[in-house]
């Protein structure tokens, strides 16, 4: 499927993906105080993030264990990036 | 453009019409990099801490000036320089870096009052607020100003007298400046209308001799800040990755490439969000 035709398909879908992103940056920025509650929200939307992917491509009916190891790998290194800045900080 | 460039960047008929940069094996590569970068920092900062360390320039007669001129924006009473409250703030530094930890009640149970009272300070009203890493006193002030516990605390109008104890020390094996900050009203003050609990001390033995502890700075003016480099280096790679996506979203919508692989759409508004997110962070930690 092509980006358009997968854009037009699931408006909704991309969406919800930048709801729980702004979410997750209203947290991180409120939550300033509390290096302990940003790591939770960073773990959230990267476990979010994952979710949204399978669920993504189960409804395109082309989800396969690679596409979900991508998903994974960029949650990964998200979470590994922002650990680290808060390790440091 | 070079072969090898377009093969990473774009994509391609030699990467499969992705850049190979966002191929799984490439992301796995750079978190395994990042990984061993982060562990050599740690390395670094240990056995060369003149050139990778932290550095702070707080005085405590700042932070006692920041947090006055907080008090006095909120019309409160500014708050008197203590040397009992300072002495315990030192005395509680240098326990937490002797028993390395970082919280308010040590691992065996010392509160914050013990060394209030032990300095010969006898409160009515006491609290504590601590701060670690940070470079500039302005910074933690904000940053307990942003804590509605410890902005309670600085804006309390019970309190009366501070005590500020800025030390330099060892804590989990990274170099750690600690600010400790002691809020209180002598017993014998004229007490306030309103009536706050006076928080029963616990007879337990702090630490007395602090093998870790040092009040002269430990590295002298460390070159760079492991935060500073780490902050850097992921920026550069959020950034890098964001471009790319970007280009890989461009040449494939304009070229109508069809593929089977994760949407480029989503991994990009995952990593705006982490690019945000780590401008956010910023030096420093409280509790």
């Amino acid at each position: 499927m092509t980006f358009e035709r997968d854009f037009a398909h699931h408006p909704m879908h991309y969406f919800t993906l930048l709801c729980i992103m702004l979410i997750g940056l209203w947290g991180i920025f409120w939550f300033n105080y509390s290096r302990a509650v940003q790591l939770g929200i960073i773990l959230s939307m990267a476990s979010s993030y994952v979710v949204w992917g399978i669920v993504h491509h189960a409804h395109h009916k082309d989800l396969h264990i690679k596409v979900v190891y991508e998903y994974i790998l960029v949650a990964l290194f998200s979470v590994l990036i922002f650990a680290s800045l808060i390790f440091r900080s | 453009m070079p072969s090898f460039l377009r093969h990473f960047l774009f994509p391609h008929e030699s990467n499969n019409q992705r850049a190979k940069l966002l191929h799984p094996s490439s992301w796995g590569l750079i978190i395994g990099l990042f990984t061993v970068f982060q562990l050599t920092i740690n390395q670094l900062t240990i056995s060369y801490p003149q050139i990778l360390g932290y550095a702070s320039q707080i005085a405590p007669e700042t932070i006692i000036k920041l947090t006055n001129l907080k008090r006095q924006e909120n019309g409160l009473l500014p708050l008197q320089s203590n040397p009992e409250l300072s002495a315990a703030a030192a005395q509680k530094a240098a326990d937490m870096f002797a028993r390395n930890y970082w919280a308010h009640v040590s691992p065996v149970g010392t509160q914050p009052w013990y060394f209030i009272t032990t300095a010969g300070y006898t409160y009515r009203y006491a609290g504590e607020n601590l701060a670690r890493d940070f470079s500039q006193a302005q910074a933690v002030v904000e940053a307990w100003m942003a804590s509605p516990s410890h902005r309670d605390n600085l804006l309390n109008s019970h309190y009366q007298d501070i005590g500020i104890a800025v030390v330099d020390g060892t804590l989990d094996g990274r170099e750690t400046t600690l600010v400790v900050q002691l809020l209180g009203t002598k017993l014998s003050a004229a007490p306030s209308l309103t009536q706050g609990a006076v928080t029963i001390v616990k007879p337990v033995q702090a630490a007395s001799a602090p093998s870790t502890m040092n009040y002269e700075p430990l590295s002298k003016n460390p070159k760079i800040s492991p935060f500073d480099i780490t902050k850097l280096v992921s920026l550069g790679l959020i950034i890098i990755f964001i471009a790319v996506l970007t280009i890989d979203i461009i040449t494939v919508y304009r070229q109508k490439i069809v593929r089977w692989t994760s949407k480029s759409l989503a991994h990009l508004l995952f990593l705006l969000a982490l690019l945000i997110a780590a401008l956010i962070i910023s030096k420093g930690q409280i509790i």
